[in-house]
């Protein structure tokens, strides 16, 4: 195990993860980017696409880099919430009862086409996910830190399956979509088939103590206060735009500075620019905008909103030239 | 104010669009009313904007509003309300049948407020909407007004100047981009300047007008003045009309007689209903004073009024009709009995009237018929060598004068046609004025010169005990008229009597050019010494075409502009990129923002110097990066000093060392391009 150690700059432990992440999924690295950034943000992620392009094994692939413990759960319609969180039972030995945890007890979940699930199983992930902690039978148990839960989906297979409640989506740090590799990395793909490494050959390459380090450096990152309002501008834009019916909540604002703090960081970066906030507009906001009905009618899409929003929204640093000359001095 | 100033402005441009019907009415005829009914449009949106439900009664209040807006303003229309309707469903129509400035009647001018009050309520009505669209009612009623009379010169420039500024109110805030911006100021200045140039390049004046149609069973039509002197003169003492002037007159025109087929004189006036003051012809380049009488009729039968050849104005209760050309006069309905007409008197002395030529346009036509021999011979004999001028007309007055003698008495002749003319010329040499004028006007048009046979009254030399003059049938009378060159019609007197003893204007300038009037022999001499015959001065020429002083100022102004253009847009770019030096990175971006835009690139305000990096190619790319980077730095690191200034700048002028490497014609453009100047 090429393990690093305590104390690892965001950055190094970034090009450390991505390069073992990238021995398995090949030609995304914006996508495997984007992944690891959800982890350093210490964030959920929710990976959407169309079968065979590499969600479980994207999942899989962070989830083994990463050392400590990890579970996989495959959400089916008869799984039961108890099989999430863990259960209660009498144990006839000790005479007493004695607490199963679920599969959210560990660094890592990978939450496997996690729309098969009930609506009912679902909401179990709701408290874990936010609070990092399981309450069965009135006792409250954390989860171990750092926690992670990688969710997959598939967005054209409709049937028996259940879409997740906007709360659940709020959740999510990152939705992601992996989209069809280009020609090359395909050809390489093809030809690995086999011979390749899986999921499974990957070594950790970095431990939960490490990776608890890199999430406080990343929480550290300077952001400008221009720049949080810059966030906190796109976030509200979403909400006055016409196709919206239910824009982005001020957990989407704190999402998007989060997320551009762990960007900055795999660049090497101690601060956020308005690049950083832009660059991951799309995966942070889209997921949270609820469209009105005649938007949907017109295929409208959620990116499509969110590019208007950022086109609208002038840039910190240069929106206007009154602005940009009470920057300058010229003017008061 | 944001929300008012758009508002203002499509009121405004309604406003101005409605005061290009000026020429047509005079300005304060238009502008109070329209002014009335754009304060109410405003009044009715103000109420709206404070309480929005009042929105559904937008319409009707701002019609109820403006029509006792409209019955307020307009001198009389509240003692007859029911004008305000004609002016709308007949208004336009009766307008242009009208000479200019058209009286400021209720049922004449109120269709342009009316015009302006739609406008505004349709423009504030899609306002919300579209704002390009609400601009369309004034340029509609611009549009219009345009159909009546063409703006140009000067006033084309200010009238294009106000309706820009009337749509930048409305537009100011209509695009968020700069680009956009720079567009739409392009749009306003293009527009501006279209106007301007298109309204000095444009002959002064297009108006257009309808001739009041006349019915064929009028007396205007049926009538023939000349028919009547005979008859008159067998019952001298009957009074047909009193007279009381400011100043000298020789004579009471009725009507001009300008076509001759031979047999019959007819007149062909073209009339309109009379505004307010006519325009004096604008052939006449002389001098000219203002002379005023009352005129009251007394045993009046003819459908024509006693007028003056160059009539300005008539003061009288009941509507006239009014050939422009001749000052001929028609009672609309009911005769007046009294009037008071004001015309133009040429101040002319008789050296100038003795040394001018004649007009070869004077707007007559020449019709003569089939000219019997006898006559065309007489006529040549008597001209001799003579050129066609005013010498040449007292020439042929005078040899009438001489070997023709006036009938009075019992057993007048009567007729003009060829016959009676033949047998009057060659024969009987003996005529009243109808022979004399008609005789006169045919042998003046075969030798060329302008004339046309008048018909009216002659003044008496005496007037009463209180200076009114008492106009009898005895006075009756036909003269010929000769066009002379920048005086216009010249009254003459071939029978030798007419002319009054007080002298006094033309006729009396007339008189003494006759008294000089050289032998024939000399006036020969005179023309065959001379290879043509005097020019009018250039100034006196009539001006139909383009004001080339203007059109000429304008190019300057144009070119002006231009050269300020070339040499003001680098000085001010250089002197703000001086300026922006001294703000380090932050003012580099500024720097290569406008660059880039100067360049046509498309630089929005949600655009970083990343975006821009990536929207560009090579060198420009790679310059864009690394000043991205330095701005990063600057702006979003937490520090306070700004290390990278100099590369930042190095960035700029490897950016502007890049976009140069265009072609010309971009480097051209991007040199004197204005749109980050003025963005």
């Amino acid at each position: 195990m090429r393990e690093a150690g305590h104390g690892m700059e965001p950055q190094q432990a970034y090009e450390l993860i991505s390069a073992n992440v990238q021995r398995v999924i090949r030609g995304k690295p914006q996508v495997v980017r984007l992944a690891i950034a959800t982890l350093f943000a210490g964030g959920h992620l929710l990976i959407e696409d169309l079968p065979g392009l590499g969600k479980t094994s994207l999942a899989r692939s962070l989830a083994r880099s990463i050392g400590g413990r990890w579970s996989r759960i495959q959400f089916t319609p008869d799984l039961l919430p108890g099989d999430i969180t863990g259960v209660v039972v009498y144990d006839q030995g000790q005479g007493k009862f004695v607490f199963h945890p679920g599969g959210v007890f560990a660094n890592v979940v990978l939450a496997d086409e996690v729309n098969r699930g009930t609506p009912k199983t679902q909401s179990a992930l709701l408290e874990v996910m936010a609070e990092r902690q399981v309450t069965v039978d009135a006792d409250t148990r954390r989860v171990p830190d750092p926690f992670m839960v990688l969710a997959t989906q598939n967005p054209i297979e409709m049937e028996g399956t259940y879409q997740l409640p906007e709360a659940q989506l709020d959740r999510f740090l990152l939705r992601i979509e992996i989209g069809y590799p280009d020609l090359d990395a395909e050809v390489e793909v093809v030809a690995l088939d086999g011979a390749g490494p899986t999921p499974d050959d990957l070594e950790p390459v970095i431990d939960p103590d490490t990776l608890r380090g890199v999430i406080a450096a990343v929480r550290s990152v300077y952001v400008d206060e221009a720049v949080m309002a810059y966030a906190v501008r796109l976030a509200a834009a979403t909400r006055l735009h016409s196709a919206v019916r239910y824009g982005a909540s001020p957990r989407g604002s704190i999402a998007l500075i989060r997320a551009a703090r762990a960007i900055a960081a795999t660049d090497g970066r101690s601060f956020v620019t308005p690049d950083d906030v832009k660059s991951i507009a799309h995966p942070v906001l889209a997921h949270r905008l609820v469209l009105t009905a005649d938007a949907a009618l017109a295929r409208r899409t959620a990116e499509s909103v969110v590019d208007d929003v950022l086109e609208d929204t002038p840039a910190p640093g240069n929106p206007v030239r009154r602005d940009l000359k009470r920057a300058l001095g010229v003017v008061s | 104010m944001t929300r008012r100033l758009p508002i203002l402005g499509v009121l405004a441009a309604g406003v101005v669009a409605g005061l290009l019907f000026s020429p047509v009415f005079g300005t304060s005829a238009v502008l109070w009313p329209m002014l009335a009914v754009a304060v109410v449009a405003y009044l009715v949106e103000e109420a709206i904007l404070r309480r929005p439900q009042v929105a559904r009664w937008r319409v009707p209040l701002t019609l109820v509003g403006g029509v006792v807006a409209l019955l307020a303003v307009i001198p009389g229309a509240a003692r007859r309300p029911v004008s305000l309707w004609e002016a709308v469903t007949s208004g336009w129509r009766r307008t242009l049948e009208s000479t200019w400035p058209a009286t400021p009647s209720p049922d004449l001018v109120a269709f342009v407020p009316v015009l302006v009050l739609l406008a505004c309520l349709v423009g504030a009505r899609v306002l919300q909407r579209s704002r390009l669209a609400a601009l369309l009612p004034a340029v509609v009623v611009a549009g219009l007004s345009q159909a009546y009379v063409t703006v140009t010169g000067l006033d084309a420039v200010l009238v294009g100047l106000a309706l820009a500024g009337c749509f930048a109110l409305v537009l100011l805030q209509w695009p968020g981009e700069r680009a956009a911006w720079v567009r739409l100021v392009a749009a306003l200045a293009a527009m501006a300047v279209g106007a301007s140039t298109l309204g000095l390049a444009l002959p002064t004046s297009t108006a257009v007008h309808l001739e009041k149609p006349i019915p064929p069973d009028s007396p205007t039509v049926l009538s023939n003045p000349l028919t009547e002197i005979a008859a008159r003169l067998h019952s001298p003492d009957t009074v047909v009309f009193t007279a009381r002037a400011d100043g000298p007159v020789d004579r009471w025109p009725v009507i001009a007689l300008d076509n001759f087929d031979g047999v019959t004189w007819t007149a062909a006036p073209k009339f309109q209903r009379l505004g307010r003051e006519l325009p004096l012809d604008s052939r006449v380049t002389v001098p000219v004073r203002r002379q005023s009488a009352d005129v009251a009729l007394a045993d009046w039968s003819l459908p024509w009024l006693p007028s003056q050849t160059r009539t300005l104005s008539v003061v009288d209760d009941q509507p006239l009709l009014v050939d422009p050309a001749s000052g001929a006069l028609l009672a609309e309905q009911k005769q007046p009995s009294q009037y008071r007409v004001t015309w133009a008197e040429p101040a002319v002395d008789s050296d100038q009237l003795a040394s001018s030529g004649v007009d070869s346009d004077p707007g007559s036509t020449a019709d003569l018929g089939e000219v019997p021999v006898g006559i065309d011979e007489l006529a040549r004999g008597i001209a001799g060598d003579v050129r066609p001028s005013f010498q040449l007309a007292l020439v042929l007055e005078n040899y009438l004068r001489t070997n023709y003698k006036l009938a009075t008495g019992e057993n007048l002749p009567t007729g003009h046609g060829y016959a009676q003319l033949n047998h009057f010329l060659l024969r009987s040499k003996r005529g009243t004025s109808e022979q004399f004028a008609a005789a006169y006007v045919v042998m003046a048009r075969l030798l060329g010169l302008p004339a046309r046979l008048v018909v009216g009254f002659k003044q008496p030399d005496t007037p009463s005990p209180d200076g009114t003059y008492v106009i009898r049938n005895r006075d009756v009378l036909a003269w010929p008229e000769v066009a002379v060159t920048g005086v216009g019609w010249v009254p003459l007197d071939p029978t030798g009597t007419a002319t009054s003893k007080a002298g006094g204007g033309l006729a009396g300038a007339a008189e003494k050019v006759r008294k000089q009037l050289p032998s024939k022999k000399e006036i020969e001499r005179e023309h065959q010494s001379e290879p043509t015959l005097p020019f009018p001065e250039e100034s006196q020429k009539p001006h139909h075409g383009p004001d080339w002083f203007t059109v000429v100022l304008a190019v300057a102004a144009l070119l002006g502009l231009g050269l300020l253009w070339v040499i003001g847009v680098p000085l001010a770019k250089a002197v703000r990129r001086r300026r922006r030096r001294r703000h380090g990175t932050l003012g580099a971006w500024a720097e290569a923002r406008d660059l880039l835009r100067d360049h046509g690139m498309r630089v929005t305000p949600a655009a970083t110097a990343r975006d821009l990096a990536r929207d560009s190619d090579g060198a420009v790319s790679q310059a864009m990066t690394l000043l991205a980077g330095c701005l990063d730095r600057a702006l979003w690191s937490g520090q306070d000093s700004d290390p990278d200034r100099e590369f930042a700048w190095s960035a700029v002028r490897k950016a502007q060392r890049g976009l140069a490497e265009g072609r010309l014609s971009e480097r051209i453009r991007t040199t004197f391009s204005v749109r980050s100047l003025i963005g």
